[in-house]
């Protein structure tokens, strides 16, 4: 009941007074930073090298927004960290390159130049159909045999973790198996769909300079990836708050009895939420196997912690601060390397975690779903 | 209800360990003779795997030479195992151990790369297992003095001033990025390369330890925030120390960003058909050093017959390394030959040894290096997509 | 016929039973107010009449047709409204969605233009009982005042035009005023047709507004009479009404 009393304020945070100096002081010390460093020739003097920067950023920033929809909002229905996520994205990601491979017999040897046209529409929007609804329906299955049984026995928090994380190795490893071998003393060969060697995607876009910004060139792919997280984030966006689906979400995310009170199937708002968190997932694995150039059964690993990063940096649970976060990852661990190195990137962008954590512990926007 | 299901989840079980019993169990082939076993350490699996493989089958070839009495009577069977290591530093150490404390066990070809002949190194010295590498290049291994480590190829020392050499006499940039993986062979080599570049005369800008190797669980596909790097350098060429798999994604995302007039130079660990595939069209006139040269291209009868026998028993022709490490294997078939079989005697044997292989000569310093006069080192340069001999380093720079 | 009538429901909470076989009826057009201690199984019991617990053993039935067992989504939708024990509303959710999160049961079926039309009519219903709510519709229901929390979650449970009304402790927490102002609007609800099952400690309030009550301690329900028979009950007087 004590939960109950809670939640019926709301929470409220503790605003910090000198949250307003936190904020101009950080600022002030990375323009202090920045001076010197442009000054010292430690760090590029010519815009087309911070534009370029960016724009590597933002490629990234919104990939892992889309990621880390999934991972938000399955935590702020179930508190659950779904570890198992970022094989959710590479599922998607296998998905999309059998679609162009299978369905529309596109490959690099066939065609190296990409196609065009309508024919590109069509073909990528179904593409990306196939690869969200795979990684979706991975996610809905993920949770009936792996989450479900574990919440109609009221496990523990701890068991959801482990579970995660089983979860998670045993669909690369799967998909680690799944190489056209025969495997765990089987008498038939497995399928051959992934493997232990990256498989080639097929660039049914050809990355082309479209334009160029201060001399840096974008890229058609660049622009495909942007537009579409774009245009699903908004469509998200206005599902979680617009329509009866979403508002079920945000009430079991506030308080689960209440809701199924309300009249909220609260299974059917978990294999939503995994549905939906499935469909970015996938979309953005299409995207990123494409750019990248390759699938790989371990491909998730990454932008998974990156994204989970991001999430958090936000505000997990908070589906707008996952995208804020998201995007800003992405720049943060671009920019921070145009005056340190490359290998610096993950420490600058952890580090930049740790310290809004230590400013504002519930991440940017705070935890919350919707809002 | 309760023990109806549990019942039958005990007998699916009982039945899933029958099959796998069954599908494990071989039946042991009768033999008289007593049977030594010889493990080569590497990558079977994973996505370097492919630069072990074609060595892994010359070694191999050579042993079913040998057990077959192609090179004259033997005192045992030779059983010759893989033991895979997915060519990581971490994942070796209980491999290593469990080979050692197996006396069946006397001899190692490999560790194949540099962090896992460090890794592993200690266990199999300690043991008093010989273990012979010819491509785990980084120099310094050597100073761990193990009295058990041969090297049967040159090393970074050798391949590094190629590498340097070939950009700053041959290319000859306005400025040369040097910049390599975090493993301890990609980190060794770019830094010989950097040295070798200026004092060549060469400007040189370095970002060595850049990009993390891939292993089993990490594969790292995005250079966006390198490329970015070293479009901002203007260098025109360069230089990158580490494997095929990320050197052949850097090279395409440089060919995006339009870094198109940009070549690439790297070490024998990009030098295989994983990157040619991979850097597609944009890897053209990528050179890559290796102490390998082509064995397909030599005149000697001995190799010519080895290049037939191989192709005939792999369906493909000898890859990275298939020659030096049938070589290696020769060497153990010759110890054993001659009546050594205990880990020790194998020692004493190559301590002494003086043996013309198929693609050099091979007797060691006191350090275990081969002799500097033996050790070659060659270029290779992708053309249609396929790495080509361009020859000895040495014949390539004096034509300049 | 009884519009819900409890048949010997035993409710146990891991292995503790909190409710010892209890028999209650509410009939239609009635208040009724179950009244006891801290601890007594009052909650439990609304919440295993709403579906959110499961009784161990024995019977629910709502207009004859039995609901034990069945999940509180379903139970939802079947005429039943629930404002639960602490109000328990959507603190981050604006005061308008909180009313529309009451008639999501009610939403699954039927066209938009249909919605709509339900919905208008619904939010104008309970403006009118609370017009309060009305000034305040856009603003997050985190930052309503205790007493207009109340009014909305009992608002947001009448959103559907329930048969049935389950009251978990309206007045707690509230001053004698507000007290006073909800039991006014809890009759008014009654007088338009609502039939009401009540839960409360103010035993004094809850009897003076019920028709009929039960008495529950410990799981067990040790008497059941009229309203004007238990306030004149010793017993009573002594144990809930803090008379001598």
């Amino acid at each position: 009941m004590a939960v109950a009393s809670e939640q019926q304020v709301g929470i409220r945070r503790p605003r910090i007074p000198s949250a307003a100096f936190g904020w101009g002081g950080a600022a002030a010390l990375v323009a202090l930073l920045l001076f010197f460093g442009i000054r010292h020739h430690v760090c590029p003097s010519n815009a087309s090298a911070w534009v370029s920067f960016t724009i590597t950023g933002l490629r990234l920033g919104f990939l892992y927004a889309m990621i880390a929809l999934g991972y938000t909002m399955v935590y702020g229905v179930l508190q659950l960290l779904n570890f198992a996520h970022s094989e959710i994205f590479m599922v998607g990601s296998f998905a999309g390159l059998y679609a162009f491979k299978t369905l529309f017999g596109i490959t690099n040897a066939n065609h190296p130049n990409g196609i065009g046209g309508i024919y590109l529409a069509v073909v990528l929007a179904v593409g990306l159909l196939v690869a969200a609804l795979a990684s979706g329906g991975a996610a809905v299955i993920m949770e009936r045999l792996a989450y479900r049984p574990l919440r109609r026995h009221g496990a523990s928090r701890l068991a959801y973790l482990i579970t995660a994380i089983g979860a998670s190795l045993f669909l690369s490893n799967l998909f680690y198996l799944l190489d056209g071998h025969s495997h765990l003393g089987l008498p038939f060969n497995w399928p051959r769909i992934a493997g232990a060697s990256p498989v080639d995607y097929p660039q049914v876009m050809k990355k082309v300079i479209v334009f160029r910004i201060a001399k840096v060139p974008i890229d058609s792919q660049t622009i495909l990836i942007v537009a579409v997280a774009i245009a699903m984030l908004v469509v998200l966006d206005l599902f979680i708050r617009r329509t009866r689906a979403g508002k079920g979400i945000r009430a079991v995310a506030e308080d689960p009895e209440t809701a199924s009170l309300m009249g909220v199937n609260i299974n059917g708002i978990v294999v939503m939420t995994f549905f939906v968190g499935g469909l970015m997932a996938g979309a953005a694995g299409l995207l990123y196997g494409m750019f990248f150039t390759q699938a790989l059964f371990s491909m998730g690993f990454v932008p998974g912690i990156k994204a989970f990063t991001a999430a958090v940096l936000g505000g997990i649970g908070n589906v707008r601060g996952a995208v804020l976060g998201g995007i800003l990852l992405g720049l943060i661990e671009n920019l921070g390397v145009a005056c340190t190195g490359t290998q610096w990137q993950s420490v600058i962008a952890f580090l930049v975690l740790v310290g809004v954590l230590m400013f504002r512990p519930t991440g940017l926007l705070g935890e919350q779903v919707g809002g | 209800m309760r023990s109806k299901t549990t019942v039958l989840r005990v007998v699916t079980l009982v039945a899933l360990v029958a099959i796998v019993g069954a599908a494990c169990s071989k039946s042991p082939s009768a033999s008289s003779k007593k049977t030594v076993k010889i493990a080569e350490f590497g990558a079977f699996t994973g996505p370097v795997a492919q630069l072990v493989i074609p060595g892994y089958q010359g070694a191999k070839l050579a042993f079913d030479q040998a057990n077959a009495g192609k090179f004259g009577a033997l005192p045992v069977t030779i059983q010759f195992t893989q033991e895979d290591t997915t060519g990581s530093g971490t994942v070796i150490p209980p491999i290593a151990k469990k080979v050692s404390q197996d006396p069946s066990f006397i001899g190692v070809v490999g560790p194949n790369f540099s962090g896992e002949s460090l890794a592993g190194g200690p266990i199999f010295n300690s043991a008093g297992i010989p273990f012979v590498t010819a491509s785990a290049t980084k120099t310094a291994i050597n100073q761990n003095h193990w009295a058990f480590w041969f090297r049967a190829n040159g090393n970074d020392d050798e391949q590094g001033p190629a590498g340097g050499d070939y950009i700053a006499k041959i290319l000859k940039p306005n400025c040369a990025f040097v910049t390599s993986d975090d493993s301890p062979y990609g980190t060794a080599l770019a830094g010989t390369v950097q040295t070798t570049i200026t004092n060549d005369g060469g400007t040189v800008q370095a970002q060595i330890n850049a990009v993390q190797t891939s292993n089993g669980s990490v594969h790292p596909t995005d250079f966006s925030a390198l490329v970015t790097k070293i479009q901002t350098s203007g260098c025109k060429a360069v230089y990158y120390g580490g494997y095929d798999a990320e050197a052949g994604l850097l090279r395409t995302q440089m060919t995006s960003a339009g870094l198109t007039d940009v070549t690439l130079v790297g070490g024998d660990g990009i030098e295989d058909t994983t990157y040619a595939t991979e850097a597609k069209a944009s890897g053209e006139a990528t050179v890559a050093t290796c102490p390998c040269g082509d064995i397909t291209k030599s005149t000697s009868p001995d190799a010519q017959a080895f290049v037939k026998d191989y192709t005939a028993k792999w369906g493909v022709a000898p890859g990275i390394y298939s020659g030096e490490y049938y070589d290696v294997a020769r060497l153990y078939i010759n110890a054993i030959k001659a009546g050594n079989i205990t880990r020790t005697a194998i020692k004493n044997y190559l301590v002494k040894v003086n043996y013309v292989g198929l693609t050099k000569t091979y007797s060691f310093q006191d350090n275990h290096e081969l002799v500097p006069s033996d050790v070659k080192i060659f270029y290779w340069k992708d053309v249609n997509q396929t790495f080509t001999y361009l020859g000895e380093s040495s014949q390539v720079l004096a034509a300049g | 016929m009884p519009l819900l009538e409890l048949h010997d429901v035993h409710i146990h909470y891991g292995g503790i039973e909190a409710v010892k076989g209890i028999d209650l009826s509410v009939e239609e057009g009635e208040i009724v107010t179950l009244i006891g201690g801290n601890g007594a199984g009052k909650t439990t019991t609304l919440k295993t009449i709403s579906g959110v617990k499961r009784p161990t053993t024995g019977s629910i039935a709502f207009r004859d047709k039995r609901i034990d067992g069945r999940p509180a989504h379903e139970v939802a939708g079947l005429g039943i409204g629930h404002a639960p024990e602490g109000r328990r509303i959507f603190g981050r959710m604006s005061v308008r969605d909180n009313l529309a999160m009451g008639l999501y049961a009610a939403s699954a079926r039927g066209s938009r233009a249909e919605h709509r039309r339900t919905a208008d009519e619904a939010y104008q219903r309970v403006f009118a009982l609370f017009p309060i709510l009305e000034e305040r519709a856009e603003q997050k229901g985190g930052t309503l005042s205790g007493g207009q929390q109340q009014m909305l979650a009992i608002g947001r449970a009448l959103m559907t035009r329930p048969d049935l009304l389950l009251l978990d402790e309206p007045s707690m927490g509230l001053a004698p005023m507000l007290v006073e102002k909800i039991f006014d609007v809890v009759k008014e609800i009654n007088r338009q047709g609502t039939t009401i099952l009540l839960i409360e400690q103010n035993a004094h309030m809850a009897l003076n507004a019920a028709t009929r009550g039960y008495v529950i301690e410990s799981g067990s329900i040790v008497l059941e009479d009229s309203s004007r028979n238990l306030l004149g009950n010793d017993q009573v007087r002594k144990a809930y009404l803090g008379e001598e």
